[in-house]
């Protein structure tokens, strides 16, 4: 493998990186807000 | 207290098809990626190092077109001051700074091997920059402000520059003609590299557009939530007031 290979192969592993990460992010924020709002709206029925 | 005294401020979203989409949005992206890498062949100047242009120049793209969306709906919030106008404009704030973050990054590894430096002060890499520190900042005040509807107002009028910021940003190559190449388009690029461009360029937008959505998504949620609390905060110390 060329040293361009490697520069290729770090582009792509970055993008991944930040695409997978955000990704986990946004799901983290989806179940953190669907768990709040479950418990504030059981905490209002009681 | 009954459910009704606490009734969401802005409507509780679905996720709907969504999940679907996304999984839609990676199995392109994959593919695009495979199909672009395997079947260009090296450049004749840069070798295989073209194949950055898969991921840089779509990112690139993005960085340019979620700051459009913000423009949208800041403006839409500064004329109806509709919630959820504000909380769209922030996600698709969120998602535009990840693509400016990761155009900078790609743009520094391509640049290494090609210029022979990582960064340099090229008007598009500045510009560039700009619009990523314009987007930070963006995000930075919304997390200072407390405040729902000064923070709104604040953060639409940045989202407004940051927008005004992007036609200078895609000019920046004819303005000030320094090492970063002009753009390019179907005519100036090798049939063979356009075709994997084009996949990756509309996989990138699947993929944006999932994202904003399920931001929005959780921006919506955490807003139903705080109004929820604030609502049984409000009833148990009217409550209280009664005994």
């Amino acid at each position: 493998m060329n040293e361009n290979w490697m520069f290729v192969g770090a582009a792509f592993v970055v993008t991944w990186g930040v695409l997978v990460g955000y990704f986990v992010h946004v799901h983290r924020s989806l179940r953190r807000a669907r768990t709040l709002l479950d418990s504030a709206t059981n905490a209002g029925a009681q | 207290m009954s459910n009704a005294a606490i009734a969401p401020a802005v409507a509780v979203p679905r996720a709907g098809r969504w999940p679907m989409f996304g999984w839609f949005a990676f199995l392109f992206l994959v593919a695009s990626q495979v199909i672009a890498v395997a079947i260009s062949p090296p450049d004749r100047d840069m070798g295989d190092l073209q194949k950055i242009m898969y991921v840089h120049v779509p990112a690139a793209w993005m960085t340019m077109l979620a700051p459009l969306t913000v423009l949208v709906f800041s403006l839409r919030y500064l004329w109806k001051q509709h919630e959820e106008d504000d909380l769209l404009a922030a996600s698709a704030a969120e998602v535009a700074t990840a693509f400016a973050g990761l155009t900078l990054v790609l743009g520094m590894i391509w640049a290494r091997p090609t210029w022979g430096v990582w960064w340099t002060w090229d008007a598009r890499l500045t510009s560039m920059l700009v619009l990523f520190l314009i987007l930070a900042g963006y995000l930075a005040l919304r997390a200072l402000v407390d405040d729902r509807e000064r923070r709104a107002q604040w953060s639409a009028a940045v989202g407004v520059l940051g927008a005004i910021n992007v036609p200078i940003v895609y000019m920046s190559v004819r303005w000030w003609r320094t090492i970063h190449q002009i753009q390019s388009n179907p005519s100036t690029v090798d049939p063979a590299y356009v075709i994997g461009l084009r996949l990756n360029a509309f996989a990138f937008l699947f993929v944006m557009i999932y994202f904003i959505r399920r931001r929005y998504e959780a921006a919506l949620l955490e807003r139903a939530a705080e109004h929820a609390i604030e609502a049984v905060a409000l009833g148990r110390g009217r409550d209280t007031a009664h005994e």
